[in-house]
């Protein structure tokens, strides 16, 4: 899959954490790339929900639910990734590749599919509308 | 007799329906019962739309208030007279239902609802699937039962205005039973969340008044809900008076159960709605 350069998650950042701010009801400045949605900012599930459909609207994409995973898991099956809920080493040390912008010392072991959504940050989403967008 | 599909049910015929895109529907409030607001007809339109998504997936998700972006409140509805009841489903899957949809009466829009989304939960925690098909079905053919609905109680807890007139508060204590929670829902009673947002909606008016205001509500947005409010729990609610400047104000109000924020959205008042009536995104 193409990098995306910090160049493009820079563009869009500023729409990103306004949509963050509003959804989640707080500052933009309490709002920094690399926060936890979950842990620092304490989003919810509905949160999620309100901030995928407000970037939907505002960047003129469609984000299939597990997007995100599908697009992390790549050629590796889904049986190579997780197994019985938690996601194997392999898949992991991939989530941490297509995931780099959430430092490595947030990835508990072992990692649960449930808990994947903790690791997202602003930046997270960032990267998932640049890819939508460019695979057009 | 039940209360199933009588007692907080609002629609009685579904003339059109492509499950999981467009409906079209009807729902005559009975003439017996003493008013019916925006957050009923606002709860008229989730409902189709409701109806359209449950078809789509086969009765096997039940949806749930969750998102509105932007509801306009554009005239009121008085008890006798038959909602004519449209909604477009964006988008439904396992996850949630995305639409938008309106009421109107006598051909002339009453209520309008934008970027809308309800968490899809397991149709099987709150209603039997077979139950809520057969009803579909009914009212697909025109052979519901309706003039059902016998009103709900107007009115919780006191609503008290700060001296400083800056914010208003009150508190609701849901129900243990009672007849529209046997209805919302059958296997796990919740209270509505637009009848919590009826109360919300009169405590801001209550404080907007207070504060001289002449006008009404005539838009609400950001509206989010966060958590069920189930039979016995008492919620705290609040109304901040965000801007006013005479008529025109913008109002923010929540709901907590204890520390926690159940419910939070805008409210704008207003001499008359200044959107154009046929305004769609």
């Amino acid at each position: 899959m193409e990098e995306i350069t910090q160049e493009e998650i820079d563009a869009i950042y500023p729409q990103v954490a306004e949509i963050i701010a509003d959804a989640l009801g707080c500052d933009e400045d309490e709002v920094s790339k690399q926060a936890s949605l979950i842990n620092d900012l304490d989003a919810e599930s509905i949160d999620f929900l309100d901030i995928v459909f407000r970037l939907e609207r505002e960047f003129k994409v469609k984000i299939p639910r597990g997007k995100m995973i599908e697009d992390a898991r790549g050629d590796m099956s889904e049986e190579e990734f997780e197994q019985s809920g938690v996601v194997t080493d392999a898949g992991v040390a991939r989530l941490k590749s297509f995931m780099s912008e959430v430092p490595v010392d947030r990835f508990p072991e072992p990692l649960k599919s449930a808990g994947i959504p903790k690791l997202f940050t602003p930046e997270t989403f960032c990267k998932m509308v640049i890819r939508i967008q460019k695979q057009g | 007799m039940s209360d199933h599909f009588r007692s907080f049910t609002f629609v009685d015929r579904i003339l059109e329906d492509q499950p999981g895109s467009e409906i079209r529907g009807e729902f005559t409030v009975p003439e017996s019962v003493e008013e019916f607001t925006y957050t009923h007809v606002a709860e008229a339109v989730g409902q189709i739309a409701g109806w359209s998504a449950m078809a789509a997936l086969d009765f096997t998700v039940r949806p749930v208030a969750g998102l509105a972006g932007h509801i306009d409140l554009i005239a009121p509805v008085t008890p006798g007279e038959t909602l004519e009841l449209s909604a477009t489903v964006n988008r439904v899957d396992e996850e949630a239902v995305a639409y938008r949809g309106e009421a109107r009466v006598d051909g002339k829009p009453v209520l309008r609802l934008k970027h809308c989304v309800g968490p899809a939960l397991p149709m099987v925690e709150f209603d039997d699937p077979a139950a809520v098909r057969d009803r579909y079905e009914l009212m697909c053919a025109g052979r519901a039962e309706t003039g059902t609905y016998p009103g709900v109680p107007a009115g919780y807890g006191p609503m008290v205005v700060d001296d400083s007139l800056d914010f208003a508060t009150s508190s609701l204590t849901v129900p243990e039973d009672t007849t529209f929670l046997r209805d919302h829902f059958p296997r796990k009673p919740v209270f509505p969340g637009t009848l919590l947002m009826n109360e919300k909606l009169r405590l801001a008016t209550v404080l907007y008044e207070a504060r001289g205001g002449k006008g009404r509500i005539v838009l609400v947005t950001k509206v989010k809900f966060r958590a069920f409010m189930l039979p016995g729990e008492t919620l705290s609610l609040r109304a901040e008076c965000q801007q006013q400047e005479g008529d025109v104000a913008t109002y923010r109000v929540e709901s907590r159960n204890g520390d926690r924020e159940v419910s939070s959205s805008r409210v704008r008042f207003d001499r008359e709605p200044s959107l154009p009536e046929d305004s769609h995104d």
